[in-house]
Order: C-alpha cells, then structure tokens, then sequence
C-alpha cells in the first residue's frame, strides 16, 4: 500500500535559537555525523516510502545541500522520490510577507502537493525527534484498527514544573479519548504525541478543504480535539530510543547520551533500519601518538593529538596537543589549538580555540560557541 | 552529436594478484581495502576525476564480482555521466577476441570503446597503484613535448630496480632504453606504469603488436620497447611525490603504515585532493572507557574497548576489551574478541578472532600473517 511522507522542517525553530539561527530545525547537526532530518527521513525510506515532502520556510540553504537530490535515502527517483517543498506565499494575497506558523498552515501551504497525492496513507513527521521507528508496522497498526489518524506517543516521565509545549494524550483501548497540554503542575509518566501521524490521505485532504474555508489554524485543536469522538483517532505507542530535542540544554543531554552503548545500539544497529545521512569523503580519523581518548564519538576525518573524554566528536575537528576536552560536543571542523581545556562546551560548525584557552559551561547550561567564531 | 572527449583513461584492473594470496582469493587486486577506508582502485578512479579525466574503462578478467559492484554506476567518485563516465570492459567473444593475454592486448581488444569518444590522448593506469597524482598536467607535459608517449617516472633504489621497467633518457627527457625487470638495472628510473599515448600512435602500435605472433603483447615488454628501437618520441614525466605499487603483501601492509604518524608520509586529509570512496551508512565510531587507541587511523562503524597501537582499522571492526591490536591492518568488520591479540598482521573482511587468540608474532623480519576473509579463528588458538 503506497503511503506519501510529509516531514516539517521548521516548526520547531525557535526552541533552540542558538543552533537554529542560519539553519533549519532539520539541519541542525546532531551525533558526530547527522542531522536531525537523518532521523525521521531514514525512519520513512526504512518503511519503503517513495515519495516524501519536506516542508520548508526559511534557512533552507544548508538543509537542502545535506539533502541533495535524496540518492543517500534511496529517493533520487524518476517518479516521485524527495521534494523539497519550498515556502509558499500567494503573489496576490494581501499579506504576503506572512508565513505559515503551525502545522496546519504549513500543511495549507503545500495543498497542491497533497491534492495531487494517490497514496492511500500519509504519514508525517516533526524533524525535532530524534528514534529509530519502524514505520511500516505503525501503517499496519493504522490499517488492522481501521484508524482515520494515529497518533504516535511515548511514555516519558515528566517531573513536576517542566516547561514544555508538548501534548499528551489519554486513550481507552487504543482509541484517543483526550488530547492535553502538559503545564507546570504535571507530575508522573505521560504519554506524550511525539508528532509522527499516520492520516488517510483522502480524509487529509478534506480536512485540507475544510480549514481553508473555515480559516482554521492549529492541526491540534482544530483538527484532533474537535473530533476526538467523531474519528477514529488512535494511539500507537513507541518503545525504541527517543530524544526530544527542545532546548539547548537537552540537544546536550540527548548527545551525551549516545555515548551509552545501548543507545547506540537502539538507535544506529538495527538490522534493517540503519540511519541514512549525507557521505562526505572524509579520511578516517587518526589518533596520534600522544592521543589519549576515552568513552567518545567520533566521526570520520578528526585529527586528534590531545586528550578527549566523554564527548561527541563530528566530522573533520582538530585537537592539539596537550588539550583536554571533557563532555564536549564539537561540530564540524573544529579546531581546537594545542594547549586548551574545554569542559560542558558546544561548538558550532569551523570555530577555531586558540592556542591555551580554557572554557567551561555547565552540564546544565553548556557553553555554546557560534559558527565561525575565533575564541 | 559526437561524443568527443580529449583524454579517454583505461584502467588496467585485471591482476590476479597472486602475490597478495589470499587477500586475492575472491576479490581482484584492484578491490581489496586499503587505508581503513578505500578501495586500491579507489587511488586512481580519485586522481581521473580530480584530474578533470571524466571517461573511464576499467579492465578486467579476474573475479570481477565485487570489482563490478563496488564501482557501480561510478556515482561515488563523481563519474556518472551522461556521457563517458566509469565503464567496466570485460573479455567478450567474437571473431576476433578473446580473454586478454597481456596489458597491451587488453587495449587492443577493447580500442572500439576508445574509438567511440575520438580522444586525442589515451591515459594507460594501473588499477593497483597508491598515489596521488594530477594527470591533466602530466598530459599538459605530453603536448608542450609534442610526444607520441609519456612515461610517469620514478626514482627507486637500486635494490628495487629490478621488480620495475627501467628506463635511461637524455637532458631532454626523451627516453632512449627501456628495460621491463632487467636482471642488472642500468639505472634507478622506474616506470610507473603510467603512460599517455597520442592516440593514433597508440592504435598503429596496438594493431602491429598483434599481428606479430612472437609478441607478448604487454606495454612494458613489447610497446614501449618497439616505440623506442623505431625512434618515436618517447619521454619521461618525473614524479617525486608518494606512489606504491601494492602488488605483495609486504608492500600493501608498509602502505597502509605510511599513513600512520604525527606527519604521515602519505595522506588522505587533503581537501583539494579527495580521495572518494563507496561507503556505506555507519554510525560514527565509539571509544570506550577502557580503550587506548596510539599512532592509529579508525573509520566509521567501530567498536573499540581494547588496545590499538600503530594499526590502521577499517569499518565496522569490533575490538573487545582487553584485545590488544598492534603493527596491523584490520579489513571490514572484523571482530576481535575479548583478550585476543592480533600482532603484525592484515586480518581480511568479516573474520572473527576469537577469544584469547594470538595472531602474528612481534618478529618483524617474519612475513606478514594473513588471515583470510570470514575466517575463524577459535579461542585461544595461534596463528602466525
């Protein structure tokens, strides 16, 4: 049974301004080697998925260099394949400087894209979850049930006071009875929508035609907790690795956490789900002599003469002699000069750390160094 | 339209390799790994493309298999194209073809393909070759010297001179001897095995080699020889940067250690010179808590918890804690259990050392050991 992909690239954006400031939430650089697109783009081209949308907004520049023509996921096809699907805004509307800025807008603004579409499913997904999901059995869960939507969660503790614009769900055998926001007061385990939806294709777009001509705006309110009663809505709860990504301190936290062998295994060693991404020609990394190197990840193309502990190490970064880097995360081409101690720090993309400088964050409030910066 | 293109590249790839043993045993020479990362042929399928070289047949007879899948549709190193592009030529029957019997006739055998896009200039490589070299000005050399050949040159020692074509030329670098693994070298000028003809000398030299039923057929004992008795012009391009011929297990294993060291003494790293590769989706690698990794090059894929000393590690190997790696190259996937030790070795693809096994022995002046692709090595056994 054909299902069509949608991935929203941009919802998110403004939870972590620091890495989203010239890129897309989906291109924002996550363990050594991918990006957060890598996740549920792999998840859908795991499922065999042949056509998928990705829906753009703005800073789409990086994202659509990672993703080039879509040959690394097995979707540079002649019909269908990956489409980049570019902003849309109406050269005769009156305020057409004015974006989407929820899901359903965005999903409006891709209306002919999903009109045109002769797949019976579509299943879509936020590019803020990192998980290894196996795709193919939730449409056979959405099919078996007979569902008009599946709602994917995952049952998370959520500590009392968390700040958080997630949505959590609460259902009797299955069927979705009651869609609601977590606030400060939450306290215990919580089955939150982890924002992967299987929706039938026909009735996504009726429900494209209805909120055009009712002018509604959140696919949430609008669309799920008006018809909690009148659709079948069901729940599918995942148990595999999950990683929310929402603010800069858990985009550290989830990092970090890669560096458990279980995770790893969770997340990148499943035998028929790898986690696809865009293949540089990078060398192999070389440890030199002096190299002393425990408990990390390390991409490909590192250079590294210091010593480096618990930290996630991406393509092409450079450490000297005498440095010790301690729960660092490096984005590529990192530089760091002979002589530094680094601890709790995050580096973007080709910052260089001169010769000797010390920085230390807090494992709770890292150090985040911008892009192309010289420290 | 005609398909022209100035330089049309073909790859000698057809080695059996037998003295790389069993590395050779299911793959051709040009296919065995090389660096943790690459292919050998990898080396000069790069060096064509960075060079601006987009036509590409490679030759070959021998266990094609993995060859064939490996280079695809050539996508990898930037060689699909609509026209020209990566191209494997194997033996094919008709009236008059036949297996290829020598390097000259592998040519020969296939000038229809050269014909098809009227070069001007054929590059003759090797497909089992480690170097980087930039061919468009080798070939900027051939036509400031209005040559009808150039050779890639190298100085060697003289110790090594006779596993080599040798070859003598004047001030001028036109080449006036030329000697395929001479008994007594008259000289240390090695051939490459690089070569740049004009391409309608290259057709009349082909197309009188194989009328003549004495000839072996073979560039460096039959064609080059006869261009330089009948006074073509034949000459020498210098080359001092790094090359090896891995055609042995001795020199693939130095290879691979040449790239080892605070400043190797050859690398990949340069940007301006990608050395690209087919590789797959491997999650980046992990060093564990208890892992000591010195003087060594690790890809994607890994696993390491154990003790790596001056090896060269390629994807997806699994090094257990307390298995000690020392002086090797590891191929992909091997797996090295808890306690082993692997010393002074190349352990093929998809082998498991098993537990408390030793392999190699720390005698340097001993050959290499070589443990064969998806072999088995029981726990605590020795191997050397």
């Amino acid at each position: 049974m054909a299902t069509l992909g949608i991935i929203f690239s941009n919802l998110h954006d403004k939870s972590i301004p620091e890495l989203t400031k010239d890129r897309t939430m989906a291109s924002v650089p996550f363990g050594c080697r991918y990006r957060l697109i890598d996740f549920p783009l792999s998840n859908m081209a795991n499922a065999d998925i042949k056509r998928v949308g990705i829906i753009t907004h703005y800073n789409y520049y990086s994202l659509m260099r990672h993703l080039s023509n879509g040959k690394e996921w097995n979707l540079a096809r002649k019909d269908a394949g990956l489409i980049l699907l570019p902003p849309f805004v109406s050269g005769f509307s009156s305020d057409n400087k004015k974006l989407y800025t929820t899901r359903l807008e965005a999903i409006k603004s891709i209306s002919d894209f999903i009109y045109s579409s002769t797949e019976e499913y579509t299943v879509m997904s936020d590019s803020d979850v990192v998980s290894n999901i196996d795709v193919n059995e939730l449409i056979y869960d959405h099919k078996r049930n007979n569902r008009d939507i599946t709602l994917v969660t995952k049952s998370v503790f959520v500590p009392r006071g968390t700040q958080t614009s997630r949505v959590a769900i609460k259902s009797t055998l299955g069927r979705v009875t009651e869609i609601y926001s977590i606030n400060s007061d939450t306290h215990g385990k919580r089955n939150l929508m982890i924002n992967i939806t299987v929706i039938k294709t026909e009735l996504l777009k009726s429900v494209l035609s209805e909120s055009i001509s009712t002018g509604d705006k959140s696919f949430t309110d609008d669309v799920l907790r008006k018809n909690t009663s009148t659709l079948n809505i069901g729940e599918y709860l995942y148990n595999g690795p999950y990683f929310c990504i929402d603010s800069l301190s858990s985009f550290f936290h989830a990092n970090m956490e890669l560096l458990s062998t279980d995770e790893q295994n969770n997340l990148f060693h499943v035998e028929s789900r790898p986690i696809y991404t865009n293949v540089h020609s990078s060398p192999p990394t070389r440890f030199c002599n002096n190299a002393n190197v425990k408990n990390c990840l390390i991409a490909d193309g590192c250079k590294i003469e210091g010593n480096v502990r618990d930290s996630v190490i991406f393509r092409g970064v450079r450490i000297g002699k005498g440095c010790n880097v301690e729960n660092c995360i490096l984005f590529e081409n990192t530089s760091v000069d002979v002589g530094c101690n680094l601890k709790n720090v995050i580096t973007d993309k080709n910052v260089n750390i001169t010769e000797g400088a010390t920085l230390y964050g807090h494992t709770n409030k890292p150090f985040y160094i911008e892009k192309n910066s010289v420290i | 339209m005609k398909k022209k293109k100035e330089t049309v590249a073909m790859i000698l790839a057809g080695g059996q390799g037998n003295r790389l043993g069993a590395l050779t045993s299911t793959d051709a020479k040009p296919s065995v790994s090389f660096g943790g990362k690459y292919r050998i042929i990898d080396f000069v399928l790069s060096n064509c493309a960075n060079s601006g070289i987009d036509t590409i047949g490679i030759l070959t007879q021998y266990q094609p298999l993995t060859l064939n899948e490996y280079i695809g549709n050539g996508q990898p190193w930037d060689l699909d194209r609509s026209t020209g592009g990566v191209q494997i030529l194997p033996p094919y029957q008709s009236k008059s073809t036949d297996w290829y019997k020598g390097t000259a006739n592998a040519i020969y055998q296939n000038l229809n393909f050269i014909e098809k896009y009227s070069p001007q200039f054929v590059l003759v490589l090797s497909g089992d070759h480690i170097y980087k070299m930039d061919y468009s000005k080798l070939i900027e050399y051939h036509k400031s010297k209005n040559a009808s050949c150039t050779i890639a040159v190298k100085e060697v020692n003289l110790k090594e001179a006779r596993r080599f074509g040798i070859m003598t030329y004047d001030y001028n670098f036109k080449i006036n001897s030329f000697e395929e693994k001479p008994e007594i070298p008259k000289g240390t000028s090695a051939s490459m095995g690089i070569y740049v003809f004009s391409t309608d000398t290259l057709m009349q030299y082909l197309k009188q080699d194989n009328e003549n039923d004495k000839s072996s057929k073979d560039f460096g004992k039959d064609i080059i020889p006869h261009m330089i008795n009948n006074n073509e012009s034949v000459f020498a391009y210098t080359f001092d940067g790094y090359w090896k011929d891995v055609g042995t297990v001795e020199s693939l294993w130095e290879a691979n250690m040449d790239m080892l060291g605070d400043s190797p003494v050859f690398s990949t790293a340069d940007r301006q010179w990608k050395i690209r590769s087919r590789s797959n989706a491997e999650p980046p690698q992990f060093v564990g808590g208890d892992a000591k990794i010195v003087n060594s090059n690790i890809t994607e894929g890994c696993i390491i918890n154990g003790t790596v000393e001056n090896s060269v590690i390629a994807q997806g190997v699994y090094i257990a804690r307390g298995a000690r790696v020392v002086d090797s190259v590891i191929f992909d996937r091997v797996k090295i259990l808890e306690g082993a030790s692997v010393i002074h070795s190349i352990v093929d693809a998809d082998s498991v050392i098993g537990k408390g096994a030793t392999v190699g022995r720390e005698d340097y002046l001993a050959p290499i050991t070589v443990i064969n692709k998806s072999a088995q090595v029981n726990d605590g056994d020795k191997i050397v």
